[in-house]
């Protein structure tokens, strides 16, 4: 391996990951002043779950929200309490941040040229607010379908330096603080060492190639890029001694999606909003249509609620009917012209969807003639999971090191929204810590070793294992134990077979592309030990999370976050306090 | 497949393979090709991006969507 070259750099901000959240971070920590360095796995224009787009984005929206009368503080205690984060896992400090930061940093996105303005708006502002599940409508649509070009553009204007097609492998240490990073060219045989004073987990925070279908299901969801969605910078993270949070969440069931796909829509309503319904086979709507609230309503706030409640109600009672064998179907036989348009707008701008929309047009699909079948789904995702930092700021527990953007834990689930104002906030407070940290002068050799050796060994397998293999028995293995209710017993022998299966792993790769998968895949196997470690930590029931023999939720649980780090090789669980009652309380699991 | 370049309308300037966030496009000589199709999310970058619109991405069956008529 020894024509592998090395490059170094020294920064005073190390960024893990080009995506929103890290261009956001990259931005204005070079307003600042701060040299920076982005480390990107694929290419920082197209990357990450907003690669081609989002079509909307979450925040609060001045000239809208001030008209209906929501605050901020409206926004926050919405956000806080938002049920999809069960046993109050939301952290409000978090959250406050996102808010009132929002209504300044989302609609500067329209300085770098995207139209936020609609001409069909009825709204103050020109814009179009889209409900999705917050009681304080929080999204709205622009069109982003080169948000990343523009972010990276602006990143680079200012000086940042961009490295792409480099995979971050190893975090360096120096005592307990953190100074840098060691990355493998996923093109060229570079390994790439970055010394930093301060260093930022701006990876994905979804994780869904633990679950299966990593191509074959996942294509109308369309933040979760392969790429982006192994959880590598938890596992960066989580090695580094950092604790990352409620990864037992991954292993929930779900509720129903379109065949193929592995999500609803958001139906009834969602971003198909209005116009999506649902109906069984003899056309009765089982889920009503959501229509547009007129603003002079002055009860505007009071039936906005009432339709989300509603909403919530119709999900339920459509997994109710599918649990019964009842046939249903997602239908838009109603949508009007002027709907079907918002419809076809709104796919072209949010990520895949546009290669969605390209076959549904090919094949001259009349949306509202078709009907698209829904079924049970079996999708699982990590709501409240993230890297635990402390109160108030993105500075995580281990000296120098920051996450951000969706990496952060118990967001109240504003994807592109917090990605990119979050991004924006570490971006400062790295800048601002950096002034206080002389340049580390650490020793990387120990990293850049430790990799090569890694690389040695599955470059030089004979007759090794292809990394879809090694993926497809990790998700099957999963989906056989998770995604439904489960013991403690079910835990332990999941545990050992997880143990096993990693011991027969003997990943090969013939180049650099594979290679590079072969690595993603190693990560994956960290994450579902982690993920193991958290749901056996976890001793009790709690909203979604639910296991057989905890059947209660104690009062003691709400607000208490399960984290798990690796410390001399073995995973750690602790209980980290969402509330900020107490400080962190080590082995109080294990 | 479903990864379609027009190898007439291609001018090999490399965008498409620049930018994929799945590292499937591969440039030689000659226009750019699909080297590991089956790794594609069918994001759709490479569409939006190349200059000379030689690119056709559709969903492969397995992650098409479906629907019925009636």
């Amino acid at each position: 391996m020894s024509d592998f070259r090395v490059e170094e750099y020294s920064t005073d901000v190390l960024i893990l990951g080009g995506g929103v959240a890290g261009l956001a971070a990259a931005i204005r920590a070079r307003e600042r002043g701060a040299k920076v360095v982005v480390l990107e796995k694929s290419h920082a224009e197209r990357s990450g779950n907003a690669g081609s787009g989002i079509d909307h984005i979450q925040g609060y929206v001045p000239e809208f929200h001030r008209q209906i009368g929501y605050s901020e503080e409206d926004m926050i205690e919405d956000q806080y309490g938002w049920g999809g984060n069960p046993g109050r896992l939301n952290r409000r400090d978090l959250i406050e941040i996102f808010v009132r930061h929002s209504g300044h940093d989302v609609i500067e996105l329209e300085r770098y040229g995207l139209k936020f303005r609609f001409a069909d708006s009825k709204l103050p502002g020109g814009f179009r607010v889209v409900p999705q599940w917050h009681y304080v409508p929080t999204s709205y649509n622009f069109e982003g379908r080169d948000l990343k070009r523009a972010l990276n553009d602006r990143a680079l204007e200012l000086g940042a330096v961009i490295l792409n097609r480099r995979h971050v492998r190893e975090l360096i240490k120096d005592g307990p603080a953190v100074t840098g990073a060691v990355a493998l060219g996923t093109r060229d045989r570079v390994v790439t060492v970055v010394r930093a004073k301060t260093t930022v987990v701006a990876t994905s925070g979804i994780t869904s190639r633990i679950t299966a279908g990593v191509t074959g299901s996942d294509t109308f969801e369309r933040f979760a890029a392969p790429s982006a969605s192994v959880g590598s910078g938890k596992v960066l993270a989580a090695k580094a001694g950092a604790a990352v949070v409620n990864l037992e969440f991954s292993a929930l069931g779900s509720s129903y999606g379109l065949v193929n796909y592995s999500f609803s829509a958001g139906l009834p309503g969602g971003t198909w909003w209005p116009a999506g319904r649902v109906v069984d086979e003899n056309g009765v709507v089982v889920a009503e249509r959501r229509y547009d609230l007129p603003l002079d309503d002055p009860d505007y706030r009071a039936n906005y609620r009432r339709d989300i409640e509603k909403s919530g109600a119709q999900r339920k009672k459509i997994v109710e009917l599918l649990q019964q064998g009842q046939v249903l179907y997602f239908d838009l036989a109603e949508a009007t012209t002027e709907e079907l348009d918002y419809i076809w707008w709104s796919l072209g701008h949010e990520g895949k969807s546009g290669v969605t929309k390209h076959y549904l047009a090919k094949r001259q699909v009349d949306l509202r003639k078709v009907k698209f079948p829904l079924r049970l789904g079996a999708r699982r995702d990590v709501i409240a999971s993230g890297v635990w930092v402390k109160r108030g700021t993105t500075e995580t527990e281990v000296d120098n090191l920051y996450a951000t953007g969706n990496e952060l834990p118990a967001l109240g689930y504003s994807g592109g929204g917090t990605a990119l104002v979050l991004g924006y906030a570490t971006g400062v407070e790295v800048a601002e810590r950096a002034q206080t940290i002389p340049a580390p002068t650490s020793d990387a050799a120990p990293w850049v070793e430790a990799l090569l050796g890694q690389v040695e060994r599955i470059t030089a397998t004979r007759a090794g294992q292809t990394w879809q293999s090694g993926e497809h028995a990790l998700t099957t293995l999963l989906d056989s134990y998770l995604g439904k209710p489960y013991s403690e017993k079910n835990l332990t022998q999941l545990a050992a077979l997880l143990a096993r299966l990693r011991a027969d792993l003997t990943l090969g790769a013939g180049n650099l592309h594979e290679l590079n998968r072969a690595l993603e895949v190693l990560d994956l196997y960290d994450l579902a030990e982690l993920v193991v470690a958290a749901a056996r930590a976890r001793k009790s029931s709690l909203g979604l999370f639910q296991r057989l023999d905890e059947k209660e939720s104690a009062p003691e649980q709400e607000g208490v976050s399960v984290g798990v780090y690796w410390q001399d090789g073995r995973v750690k669980a602790i209980r980290l306090d969402n509330l900020f009652r107490e400080e962190r309380g080590d082995g109080y699991f294990h | 497949m479903a990864i379609f370049i027009d190898q007439e309308k291609c001018n090999s300037c490399g965008k498409c393979v620049e930018i994929c966030p799945e590292d499937v496009l591969w440039l030689e000589d000659g226009p750019a090709w699909a080297r590991y199709p089956k790794e594609c999310w069918h994001c759709g970058s490479c569409v939006y991006d190349c200059p000379t619109g030689a690119i056709e991405v559709d969903l492969e069956l397995d992650v098409s969507i479906r629907y019925v008529e009636f």
